[in-house]
């Protein structure tokens, strides 16, 4: 019934092997640390055991992949708006460090606002006679600044 | 002891009801109830984003406040279910089934009503039995040594990690993957720093909110960008449409009553989700209705059962959380975290020394749904409105959210940075269709099962039969093992069905098994 499990589902396959490497890697480090003995243990015993516990799961879930359906549907990748929300938030962690909470807030307002609004409208929304995001970034950023200074969280 | 429960509970009623709690509460009921309301929104990010909020409070207010959050985002999920066929939250996406038909006739407000009835009878049963069991649960409880509490833990996150939905290995590495995170820090006993990998910041441990927001925040997001789809429908609601008829009352107490015991059963049981609580109230529905094929085009029995069936598990989940410190669901985990953090430890002895949180947080509940009650007959019309946000409004404010309440926690901007990697993490394993909620319920616990599983071997002297030894102990590893038994077999027996099928050459769609009974 199984046949070679590199040619079966890919997900549960790909998942499989994420979960197992991910399963030595953790088994790796915890033997760096003290393992101890069951009736003594060290630090690195309960990890060792949750690695081989990860590293077995992945296996199984490797085996028991199952055979390939046909895809459904298949989503398109969002990178621009996955790319904006990521870079938002690390825009508000380099800002907050050198420019204080309020250009922080816009910036992960505005720059996670620059996505595309809806499919085949071109980027920003700006197919529907939008502003490119502009204006919900300024109404969200100019909202959320208030409770930033007032609550005094701008230290 | 029931006397003793009642002037107890009498005695919560006095704290629930002192003005600074019962503003709190309100506080609470209204923002749960307005996040819940949001699309893509559930009671887990409204939680996680106004938990830094609560770590200055003082900890009954800040309990009552998450839990007034939990139910009332619960209930305006369902608004979405039944307005928009929007499950904004997995239990309700049973109540779309038949809440979106009976919209479609017309007769949404009417579904709304029956949900808020069944809600509000589902909550008043759940307190009820809180409050009767709780006293016999403290007696057991007192019982328990690190044996058992790490047994009962092991049985947890076991039913947590195989009872969700999808497969369960990958509910199994998810839970793994919680406990290890759980451990990323300084070990308590030797002060080892592990899996810090070298950032001083990770050395006091993983940040809870940063977790949470990352996995059910974040990580939503980077699934949904461009996938909602806008809402168009202009639903009018007024407060006359609400009221049911009386067949229609008569037609839906029944279900009303099957759904709330179910979620009683499943809520005493740790690691449940209420997921499959509502499909399996709502299976048992439509098994026993005369005319099944009503469901799915508007039956009310299929909007009363599951919603009470969520409601009452809600309230009795709060049981083994407080009592034992075993969550029921992610929800439950978050709740208990904040517990930790505002240094009150959840066990046994819980409802004895801090008497007053206990039966403040159970009178609470039920004030609580009497303002959700109150607060949604005349706001019903702006929730509608609400529905229609535009995702573009809403997006970049829960993004601010996140990344200001996760900096506020500790005003610590690396923990953003953690936030950013979790949300990575978590859409990566969300696309490899892992469940992100046995992650929570491993993080939350990871510390204590670590704790107690060493210390009963250091008591028994490295001999591990004393996890079988002791007879609580004993019945909760039969329990694990007969979960594990109960697994493989529906996994061979569906590898025969599929065999069974291929060699007929029927070619089945992939269903969840419960939502297709």
């Amino acid at each position: 019934m199984r046949r070679f499990p590199g040619l079966g589902d890919r997900k549960d396959f790909l998942g499989g092997l994420l979960i197992l490497v991910l399963g030595l890697a953790t088994g790796v480090q915890a033997s760096s640390y003290d393992i101890g003995s069951l009736r003594r243990m060290g630090p690195g015993f309960f990890p060792l055991g949750l690695g081989v516990i990860l590293g077995v799961t992945g296996v199984l879930l490797m085996l028991t992949a199952k055979s390939p359906t046909p895809p459904a549907e298949r989503l398109a990748p969002e990178w621009r708006g996955w790319l904006c929300i990521c870079a938002g938030i690390a825009a508000f962690v380099v800002l907050g460090q050198w420019g204080g909470l309020i250009p922080a807030t816009f910036a992960v307002v505005f720059i996670a606002a620059r996505r595309p609004a809806e499919h085949g409208e071109g980027f920003g929304g700006a197919g529907r006679g939008d502003d490119g995001g502009l204006r919900p970034g300024v109404l969200v950023a100019a909202a959320g600044a208030i409770p930033t200074v007032t609550l005094g969280l701008n230290r | 002891m029931i006397s003793q429960s009642l002037s107890d509970l009498w005695h919560g009623f006095g704290v629930a009801l002192l003005p600074a709690n019962l503003l709190w509460s309100f506080v609470g009921v209204l923002i749960g109830n307005l996040i819940g309301v949001l699309p893509g929104m559930g009671a887990l990010s409204a939680i996680s984003m106004l938990l830094p909020l609560t770590y200055t409070m003082a900890p009954i207010p800040a309990i009552l406040m998450l839990a007034g959050i939990f139910y009332g985002s619960q209930y305006g999920g369902a608004i979405g279910a039944i307005l928009l066929n929007l499950p904004c939250h997995p239990p309700h996406a049973v109540t779309c089934l038949d809440g979106y038909p009976l919209t479609q006739q017309g007769k949404g407000g009417t579904a709304l009503g029956i949900t808020m009835i069944s809600s509000f009878f589902a909550a008043s049963v759940g307190i009820v039995v809180m409050i009767l069991a709780s006293p016999l649960l403290v007696r057991i409880a007192f019982q328990f040594g690190p044996a058992e509490i790490f047994s009962i833990m092991l049985l947890g996150l076991l039913a947590g990690a195989t009872m969700s939905r999808g497969s369960p290995l990958k509910g199994i590495a998810m839970t793994a993957i919680g406990l290890l995170l759980g451990v990323v820090g300084t070990d308590v006993s030797t002060g080892t720093q592990r899996f810090t990998l070298g950032i001083t910041a990770l050395d006091d441990g993983v940040e809870l909110v940063a977790l949470a927001l990352g996995l059910f925040g974040v990580a939503e997001f980077l699934r949904s960008v461009n996938r909602m789809q806008a809402v168009g429908g202009s639903a009018t609601m007024r407060l006359r449409d609400m009221r049911p008829s009386l067949a229609e009352l008569r037609q839906s107490f029944w279900p009303m009553v099957r759904g709330t015991a179910i979620g009683t059963l499943f809520g005493a049981m740790p690691g449940t989700g209420p997921t499959i609580t509502t499909f399996l109230a709502y299976a048992l529905e439509r098994k026993i209705a005369r005319d099944p094929s009503r469901f799915g085009r508007g039956a009310i029995e299929g909007v009363a059962a599951p919603e009470a069936a969520s409601h009452s598990k809600t309230q009795v989940d709060f049981i083994p959380t407080m009592s034992l410190g075993i969550p029921g669901d992610a929800v439950m985990a978050l709740i208990l975290g904040a517990l930790l953090i505002q240094g009150i430890q959840p066990g046994p002895q819980l409802i004895t020394e801090h008497a007053d949180l206990f039966w403040g947080l159970i009178a609470s509940f039920w004030i609580g749904n009497v303002l959700l009650m109150v607060l949604n007959v005349p706001l019903i019309g702006l929730w509608v409105k609400l529905l229609q946000v535009p995702y573009r409004y809403l997006y970049p404010s829960a993004l601010f959210f996140i990344a200001v309440g996760v900096y506020s926690t500790n005003h610590n901007l690396a923990q953003v940075w953690e936030v950013l990697a979790f949300g990575v993490v978590g859409a990566i394993f969300a696309a490899l269709d892992f469940p992100a909620a046995p992650i929570l319920l491993g993080f939350v616990l990871g510390p204590l099962v670590e704790e107690n599983f060493r210390r009963a071997l250091l008591l028994s002297r490295g001999d591990l039969t004393v996890f079988v030894e002791r007879p609580i102990s004993a019945g909760f590893v039969a329990a694990s093992g007969l979960l594990i038994a109960a697994q493989l077999f529906f996994w061979l027996r569906a590898g025969q069905s599929r065999r069974r099928d291929r060699i007929s050459g029927v070619v089945l769609p992939a269903t969840a098994p419960i939502a297709d009974e």
